[in-house]
């Protein structure tokens, strides 16, 4: 598989329904064109999705007083670098060093505004719309690997990845959904 | 790649010196895909479990029952030990993903 594809399937795949998640809205359906990006600016964006849920996680444990919200938002954290480091390995190998662009600004636009809902918001209310929003985004990101990305993935070290990250984003969800389930 | 280590064992590894209650024998429980392979193993008193993480996250193998052992975290390719020294019913999770479960059933021999 060229390297081109794999950009065009990132790209309209990953960012809208990371947005989409991001503002806790629907995932869209792709469009007919999407933005032509360098390998640069593709791993900019896998990383930018992950540090996007590390810092929401970093600013739970700030709010949160809930113990399973704080073990939750740890487990993001830690999981997440897990993955930006598995991601930047494979950058590494194949020669591609992140690089800033308009997908990963978008992306980082839609955390601010989910950022600003979060901020006025304490204690039951704080742990219900955080944990609403990693249900949401979990499961966008989910969705995206398993009808976009995987089955459309030629390129065998990218598939692995794909496959060896979806049962972690699906036990992410898993635990978010009882989490969310048990506060009141 | 990971499915590759779906086959899992017990290892019939015979160690040199021999227990309390025979040779001991050391245990290999995959960690891979979230879970733990397999998820419940028959042991005995003396031998040797050992936990390896295959996964891109790290894990933990920790008795969540009334034995509190811990591996701490174990990161891609890590392993932690554990050699049970009675018999029972140890239930283990993953204190990252509490969905993730496990179980030793300890035998005298």
């Amino acid at each position: 598989m060229s390297r081109a594809r794999l950009h065009h399937i990132s790209l309209i795949a990953v960012p809208l329904v990371f947005a989409a998640a991001l503002h806790a809205q629907a995932v869209p359906p792709a469009p007919a064109a999407a933005p032509d990006l360098s390998d640069p600016e593709v791993a900019h964006v896998a990383v930018t999705a992950n540090n996007i849920d590390i810092n929401a996680a970093k600013f739970a444990q700030t709010r949160t007083h809930n113990a399973g919200v704080k073990q939750f938002a740890a487990t993001m954290i830690t999981d997440h670098t897990a993955v930006n480091a598995q991601a930047a390995a494979l950058a590494g190998k194949l020669g591609v060093t992140p690089k800033d662009n308009a997908v990963s600004q978008s992306l980082q636009t839609a955390a601010a505004d989910a950022r600003k809902k979060l901020e006025p918001l304490h204690g039951a209310a704080f742990d219900r719309a955080y944990m609403d929003r990693e249900i949401a985004y979990h499961q966008a990101v989910l969705d995206a690997i398993d009808k976009v990305l995987i089955p459309t993935t030629d390129n065998a070290e990218l598939k692995t990845l794909l496959q060896n990250v979806r049962p972690a984003v699906a036990t992410h969800l898993e635990l978010a959904k009882a989490l969310r389930a048990r506060l009141k | 790649m990971i499915g590759r280590f779906a086959i899992v064992l017990p290892l019939a590894v015979f160690a040199a010196g021999a227990g309390r209650y025979g040779p001991s024998r050391t245990h290999i429980i995959e960690i891979h895909g979230m879970a733990f392979h397999p998820a419940s193993l028959n042991v005995s008193v003396g031998d040797t479990v050992v936990w390896i993480n295959h996964d891109i996250v790290p894990h933990t193998a920790t008795g969540s029952g009334r034995r509190k052992w811990d591996s701490g975290q174990l990161q891609q390719g890590d392993s932690g030990r554990y050699v049970p020294r009675r018999g029972g019913r140890l239930p283990y999770t993953c204190t990252l993903h509490p969905t993730m479960k496990g179980l030793l059933i300890i035998g005298r021999e």
